[in-house]
């Protein structure tokens, strides 16, 4: 079971890692393909292929501190700029430039629609109104090769013009007097803005759950692989809390452009609906935070200085408005990162509970902390001058009885059905044999009488004159000749109307009596003494097999009346039950199991099995594990076989586990409820927040720096 | 001449028992059934009251030969003296035996009480 469950996590880590890897980065180019509407598809020379590997290594900036090249090497595939297939798209389209500084080429940004490209820095002088592009795609932005038929690589190679990696982040403001949109800045982003793109995020939640997950496979192996699956979980766990608790690399924050220009609304008809307000800065149609909405109102068509990331989420309005400063001032609350772990936990503690004896972990590991009492006794006396605990060692030799349970168990065999010689009874005075059973005895007579009769190899035919008998014993025909009998045992044994019916009818026509109770009556007064009823073999057959049906019904449902008074015990005494449903006595077990027996050697087997097994040597050796009197006065004792030391690391390692599980659905539990709150509330105080700096904050502060 | 004249007397008793014997016996017999397949005993409970047998001697070979249905009803008057009312006739036979018959029929059955 745990090997599946191991199997089942490694799958689903295969899932996440093709999902993120592969599947997603497709997604997004085929969006961006779709976008850009090329007409032509060539794929690349190799020449053009050198190029561009060579173009965009050198464009790879160089790691300065040791800790930016440490986690550059972490995060080689995420920084390298590569080439995403080798295929040139043709096409038309106008390209928006926003040029940041002349001085650094670089740092100018070109867009075909709301589409990021590279564009060599050697291309800027070629750009026309409408432009013949062609480029590549890489797994950052496009990188256009060919403009308007000029070969950028070409001319950058020729001119080997080598690109000064921007070391500085000098920005300079360019004066625009017309309603271009400038760039003013360019920044990364904040440590706040990062964590709000991941406020929702649970996967480190889900990944220490399955962690925990495979702390629980580790307690179902053999205890041979136990510390190694352990190992793994907590290889998983640590890097998964590190990853939680440190700042996020460089290399993950993007870039905040931070721009001035003219807010204008572009909703369909211009009614300006507070809830779903669209509004764009040039042509980058820009996601405000909601509730901003009611404080940019008076800055829409006026010239305002925002902060945008790449995906055009405004981070920062004007003086006031900025995440970052609420993330600072109202921390976020990830309550969804809390309650998945704490429902993660809960899960695993249902399955461990369920599956793993954890009260008998529990209970050991305590009393191997507490120090234990051994008990050992041979004799019942010696055994109530102790005061049992759990957790003591206890050794017992005697005779005892094996139980009758009330309840089979499904999931386990029993060698001595009806017993159960895994739990034993122990007190003075138990007999092995079983009480009497009249309903038995009336059976066993009328069996005795017919087969008596019955039976064709030795029909008794001594009443008989010789001829007669003779005869008869030539003819084949069976001989009833104490038919008598037969009615009188019959009548003892159906003593009810209800009773044996059938049988009862075929001894009124053997007779060819009136009725039934005419017939015993006879038979009572004598009157059927020394009568003699002559059968056809088959006939005679179908009498034993009346007898026998009749006979085999208040048999079985004597034998379970009496396996039913078995299973009650005496008063008082001591039940001893092995926790691990191991046998106590050292019996030879029946071939067959009782109740597959014929009906009518049941109650035979019963007897010989229970003369077994109602006084049989026991011995016991364990540790307490549980300790219950019942309203009989009868002290039932769960012993637990003597953990050695490989057991008692797993009980004790079952224990810890528990009580950290517990200790994380509690802690979880109260956190998520806790931020849970505070989110609610979050969003109330962060406009209270605002309304109160706009009404302290002076009319000049609102005006954009010239 | 004149003849005596006697006044009707009833038939002598003895004679009449004698014939009413002889009648009873008769019936007695006949209420005996007989029975030869122990087969046509099945349904019908019995006892056994012995075994029963009927002769009918030829002294000699001049005699009148030996009667088998003589034999067998001398069988069921002997079945009937035991108050059975059934017989199962085990053999019937005319045998020649060196004692005082020159031959005879002999009969043997079990007499049998069966509950009507």
């Amino acid at each position: 079971m745990s090997v599946l469950i191991f199997l089942l996590l490694v799958l689903l880590f295969c899932v996440l890692f093709i999902w993120t890897k592969i599947l997603l980065p497709k997604k997004h180019l085929r969006s961006q393909h779709q976008e850009l509407n090329a007409h032509h598809q060539r794929p690349l020379t190799d020449a053009e292929l050198t190029l561009c590997r060579t173009y965009l290594a050198q464009r790879q900036r160089s790691p300065i501190s040791f800790t930016e090249r440490l986690l550059s090497k972490l995060n080689l595939a995420r920084n390298t700029c590569t080439l995403r297939d080798k295929s040139v798209y043709t096409l038309n389209h106008s390209i928006t430039h926003y040029s940041l500084s002349t001085s650094v080429p670089e740092l100018n940004r070109y867009y075909l629609d709301a589409i990021e490209i590279h564009l060599p820095p050697n291309g800027q002088p070629f750009i026309t109104a409408d432009n013949t592009i062609e480029l590549v795609y890489t797994n950052q932005s496009p990188l256009v090769i060919t403009l308007n038929g000029h070969h950028l690589l070409d001319d950058l190679n020729s001119s080997s013009t080598q690109i000064p990696p921007s070391t500085t982040t000098d920005t300079s403001i360019r004066k625009e007097t017309s309603e271009r949109v400038a760039i003013l800045n360019v920044r990364r982003q904040t440590v706040e803005e990062y964590a709000l793109t991941h406020a929702n995020n649970i996967s480190e939640a889900l990944i220490l759950c399955c962690a925990l997950l495979l702390i629980f496979c580790s307690l179902l192996t053999p205890l041979k692989f136990m510390p190694w699956i352990l190992l793994a979980s907590f290889l998983i766990i640590l890097p998964c809390l590190w990853l939680m608790y440190r700042r996020p690399p460089r290399g993950h924050l993007q870039e905040i452009r931070t721009m001035r220009g003219r807010l204008r609304p572009w909703g369909l008809f211009g009614e300006a609906n507070p809830k779903q307000q669209n509004l764009s800065l040039g042509i980058l149609d820009l996601h405000y935070p909601e509730h901003w909405y009611p404080y940019i109102q008076k800055d829409i068509g006026q010239e305002t200085i925002i902060e945008v990331d790449e995906q055009n989420r405004v981070v920062q309005h004007g003086p006031l408005l900025s995440l970052t400063h609420e993330v600072k001032k109202f921390p976020l609350q990830n309550w969804r990162h809390n309650l998945t772990l704490a429902v993660g936990s809960l899960l695993i503690l249902i399955m461990t509970t369920s599956w793993l004896p954890t009260g008998i972990s529990f209970k050991i590991a305590l009393a191997r902390l507490q120090g234990e009492q051994r008990v050992t006794v041979t004799d019942i006396d010696q055994l109530t001058q102790h005061t049992l605990h759990v957790g003591d060692v206890i050794d017992i030799k005697g005779s005892g009885r094996c139980i009758v349970p009330q309840t089979y168990q499904s999931n386990r065999t029993y060698d001595f059905l009806p017993f159960d010689c895994s739990a034993i009874y122990w007190n003075t005075h138990l007999s092995n044999t079983l009480p009497p059973s009249p309903i038995i005895e009336k059976t066993q007579a009328l069996l005795a009488t017919t087969s008596r009769q019955l039976d064709p190899d030795n029909n008794d035919l001594k009443g008989l004159n010789p001829q007669l008998a003779s005869a008869i014993q030539k003819s084949g025909m069976i001989l009833l000749n104490n038919f008598s009998d037969i009615v009188l045992k019959t009548a003892q044994l159906c003593a009810t109307s209800q009773d044996c019916p059938r049988l009862k009818s075929a001894l009124v026509n053997l007779e060819n009596a009136k009725d039934w109770p005419m017939l015993v009556e006879q038979a009572k007064s004598g009157k059927l003494d020394g009568l003699n009823v002559l059968l056809r073999p088959n006939s005679a057959q179908n009498l034993t097999n009346l007898v026998n049906v009749a006979t085999t019904t208040f048999m079985s449902k004597e034998t379970r009346k009496m396996v039913e008074t078995l299973s009650h015990l005496p008063r008082n005494g001591y039940l001893f039950i092995n926790g691990q449903g191991q046998l106590l006595v050292d019996q030879e077990q029946p071939e067959t199991s009782l109740f597959d027996l014929e009906p009518a050697t049941q109650w035979k087997e019963l007897q010989r099995i229970s003369a077994q097994l109602l006084n049989t040597p026991f011995s016991l050796s364990g540790i307490i594990t549980s300790l219950q009197r019942d309203d009989q006065g009868t002290l039932h004792v769960v012993v637990h076989q003597q953990p050695n030391t490989h057991a008692l690391w797993r009980y004790v390692v079952t224990t810890l586990f528990l009580v950290c599980l517990i200790v994380l659905i509690v802690a979880n539990t109260l956190l998520g409820i806790h931020r849970l709150r505070s989110n609610f509330s979050r969003y109330p105080r962060i406009k209270q927040d605002y309304e109160a700096s706009l009404s302290e904050a002076s009319p000049l502060l609102l005006r954009p720096k010239e | 001449c004149t003849t005596a004249y006697k006044p009707v007397e009833p038939f002598p008793e003895k004679n009449l028992t004698q014939n009413h014997d002889r009648v009873h016996k008769m019936h007695r017999a006949s209420s005996v059934q007989l029975y030869t397949d122990p087969a046509d005993l099945i349904n019908k409970p019995f006892r056994d009251l012995g075994e029963v047998s009927g002769e009918d001697c030829q002294a000699s070979i001049q005699n009148s030969p030996a009667n088998l249905s003589i034999a067998r009803k001398r069988m069921q008057l002997k079945a009937a003296t035991l108050k059975a009312n059934a017989i199962l006739v085990h053999q019937c036979e005319v045998i020649t035996t060196n004692s005082v018959c020159y031959r005879e029929a002999v009969c043997q059955g079990s007499a049998l009480k069966v509950t009507q």
